[in-house]
């Protein structure tokens, strides 16, 4: 069997003169958490939409590799989706609402009752079961729309910012919640502007910018990929004279962060142990560290570049 | 799961998001309530209203012979009072009036308060008047009654065996295009709640994924003319009680000898209800393309295709056998409204019937896809309404 649940081949969707996505290819493993990321206005709620097949791609295809799927987009009853636009009946009791989303994606009103108490359980709801939605705070009602989205256990879930809105021990269970997921078997396309937590739990990341595919791999090769420096933390006694460091040939760029601290930025290409040496060598220093690329730098900076070449393609 | 079943389920969740039991014990509370205290007030009436009047006669010689039977009227007389004094009784309401006749043309009479009374003594007086007079002049009351006797004008009806409508089938077949008129607005509200609510609340692209749009709107077409079936059969059988109670309490109400009919009843359902659905079809497709029926102007044009359905149900009230109407009875757009008119009003071939059904069921068909057309965009449409370009455009898209 084909490992790709989702093969996505070079798919554009134009809105009047506006491209909103611009031949965009990538694949969804099956059983991974999959990220996909980008700025506000990148073209990820299109994506997904034609991935969803609410729209239709002008050109491109997109084919799925569920269990007896025939490459068209999947029946509702192996989908699961969390949009970012999102809202229940806010007047109606939980349960029933929940009941009524079990059965839209093809359980029975018995099998969806059933599973929406137990996942109002899971997440600390159990009490509330009868309450109109409207009663719940903001962040339980991120819950139970977390819960609609994914009661019938799909085997492929689209959850469009399943963080926003709760508070960071929620956003903590909600983790472990889609590790589970992964666990027993679905396949998980995630999109969120947390990047602390993407990095936490997505495998593979795809980051557009402007309809374009900019970044696309494993953490590890995006990181690779990425024109992102290493960054040396550094913390000297007050008063201490950097100025030799400031100075080196290794450093592209300094930040200082207060209290003695300073991040300088590694030119690529050069190990950091050279500058680790150097340091040890011409300051008195209190604490020394290597900080990891962040996912938040890379995607700051690739978007930044992505953004400037698509300007420079414009005016050529 | 199937299509249908699905359709179903949205249908039924549609219908149980209106659906509200108290709404409907109330409402027959409140029709047996009503009855009663008509009934009542009318019992009160009549109890009133059967106490006899007491008049004191002076002069009485005047007019030997008034006969008050079949009034309230009581004639008494002075039994040796004065005048004074009599006028002192009716002062302290112990009789209620004093009539002093002051010959055969003219007559006083003193009261204490308004006389409902006064068109039932005058016609006493002037037939006792009238019969002086008549024997003055030796006129018979055989030759009186051949001299006032009036024409008689047979009537009979040529173009159709069935006679001319009564007033009480008028009042029914009324009755009917408000109860149908009440459904019709009832799921214009269901329908504009719904579908901007839902867009509102931003359930709509969740659910989008689990079904499809035609799926989606079916479900809300089929649970939102249940609902609105289910309020007007309601407001029919609320009447019931007070049918029953009036009958029971009184001379009771004329019912058109049609509306008993079983094969009419039926009919007037079926129309009834094929009519829900094509309104329905059409207000779901009108809803997709609202953004916030607060702030929308397109509300107002809502209500344009409807004068058609309340133009149609006063011409087939007026002439209900007319070429017109009989146009307007086929026509989807007027027919829910004339032909259940027409059933109560006139004979209708059954052929004019199922043709009329016919119809509506076709054009509900392409109304209903031509609804999941404007739905599967318009409803994704947040913000922005849109143009009436951009709705053809979309209603000829697969």
């Amino acid at each position: 069997m084909n490992n790709d649940v989702l093969n996505v081949q070079s798919i554009v969707k134009q809105f009047q003169r506006q491209k909103a996505v611009n031949d965009l290819t990538f694949a969804v493993k099956r059983g991974e958490v999959f990220a996909l990321l980008g700025p506000n206005g990148a073209g990820k709620t299109t994506t997904i939409r034609m991935l969803l097949g609410i729209i239709k791609p002008d050109s491109g295809s997109i084919t799925f590799n569920l269990a007896h799927s025939d490459g068209a987009p999947p029946p509702g009853a192996k989908l699961g989706y969390l949009p970012e636009d999102r809202g229940l009946y806010r007047d109606i009791p939980v349960i029933k609402t929940l009941t009524y989303m079990g059965v839209l994606r093809g359980l029975s009103r018995k099998e969806a009752a059933s599973r929406a108490r137990q996942w109002l359980d899971q997440v600390g709801l159990s009490d509330r079961t009868n309450d109109k939605l409207e009663t719940l705070s903001r962040g339980n009602q991120q819950k139970v729309q977390f819960i609609s989205a994914v009661l019938h256990q799909p085997e492929f879930a689209v959850l469009d910012e399943p963080f926003s809105g709760l508070d960071p021990l929620n956003q903590d269970s909600f983790i472990e919640i889609i590790g589970e997921m992964r666990k027993q078997g679905t396949t998980i396309l995630l999109c969120a502007h947390q990047m602390g937590l993407v990095e936490r739990i997505a495998e593979r990341v795809l980051l557009m910018n402007r309809g374009r595919q900019v970044l696309y791999g494993t953490m590890a090769q995006i990181r690779e990929s990425s024109s992102t420096s290493n960054k040396i933390i550094v913390t000297v006694a007050r008063d201490t004279d950097i100025t030799g460091l400031r100075n080196s040939p290794l450093v592209q760029q300094v930040e200082q962060r207060g209290n003695g601290e300073y991040a300088f930025h590694i030119k690529r290409g050069n190990a950091p142990q050279k500058f680790l040496l150097q340091a040890a060598s011409t300051a008195e220093l209190i604490d020394i560290h290597i900080e990891k690329t962040s996912l938040h730098d890379i995607f700051i900076e690739a978007v930044r570049r992505s953004g400037d070449e698509i300007s420079g393609e414009g005016t050529q | 799961m199937s299509y249908f079943r699905t359709v179903l389920e949205i249908s039924r969740w549609e219908f149980s998001r209106w659906f509200k039991l108290k709404g409907i014990l109330i409402t027959f509370g409140l029709s047996v309530v009503l009855s009663l205290a008509i009934a009542g007030g009318r019992y009160l009436l009549d109890q009133n209203s059967s106490s006899p009047i007491q008049i004191v006669v002076l002069n009485a010689e005047l007019l030997p012979q008034l006969k008050t039977v079949g009034t309230r009227i009581v004639v008494k007389t002075p039994e040796g009072k004065s005048e004074a004094e009599l006028r002192d009784a009716v002062g302290r309401r112990e009789i209620d009036g004093l009539l002093i006749l002051r010959g055969l043309d003219s007559a006083d009479l003193i009261v204490s308060k308004s006389p409902l009374w006064e068109g039932d003594l005058q016609q006493i007086l002037t037939a006792e008047r009238r019969r002086l007079k008549l024997e003055a002049l030796e006129v018979t009351a055989d030759q009186l009654a051949d001299v006032m006797a009036p024409v008689q004008i047979n009537t009979s009806y040529h173009e159709l065996s069935r006679g001319p409508s009564s007033a009480a089938e008028k009042i029914a077949a009324g009755l009917l295009i408000l109860t149908m008129l009440m459904g019709v607005f009832n799921s214009l509200a269901c329908q504009m709640v719904s579908i901007t609510g839902e867009k509102q609340l931003r359930v709509t692209e969740q659910i989008i994924s689990a079904v499809t749009p035609q799926q989606w709107i079916d479900g809300k077409i089929l649970g939102v003319s249940a609902y609105a079936a289910l309020g007007t059969a309601v407001i029919v059988l609320s009447a019931l009680p007070f049918i029953f109670i009036m009958q029971l309490t009184g001379p009771g109400l004329p019912i058109p000898i049609d509306l008993s009919s079983p094969l009419n009843i039926t009919l007037l359902v079926v129309v009834t209800l094929g009519g829900f659905l094509f309104w329905n079809t059409f207000l779901a497709a009108f809803a997709a393309t609202i953004n916030d029926p607060n702030t929308s102007s397109r509300t107002v044009v809502l209500f344009l295709p409807l004068v058609p359905l309340v133009a149609g149900a006063l011409i087939a009230l007026k002439a209900p056998d007319s070429l017109l109407t009989r146009t307007l009875g086929l026509l989807p757009i007027t027919s829910p409204a004339v032909v259940p008119v027409r059933i109560v009003l006139t004979e209708v071939s059954i052929w004019e019937i199922g043709l009329s059904l016919v119809l509506l069921l076709v054009a509900t068909w392409f109304m209903r896809l031509l609804a999941g057309r404007i739905f599967r965009i318009g409803m994704l449409m947040y913000g922005k309404e849109p143009s009436l370009k951009e709705l053809l455009r979309w209603m000829k898209e697969e």
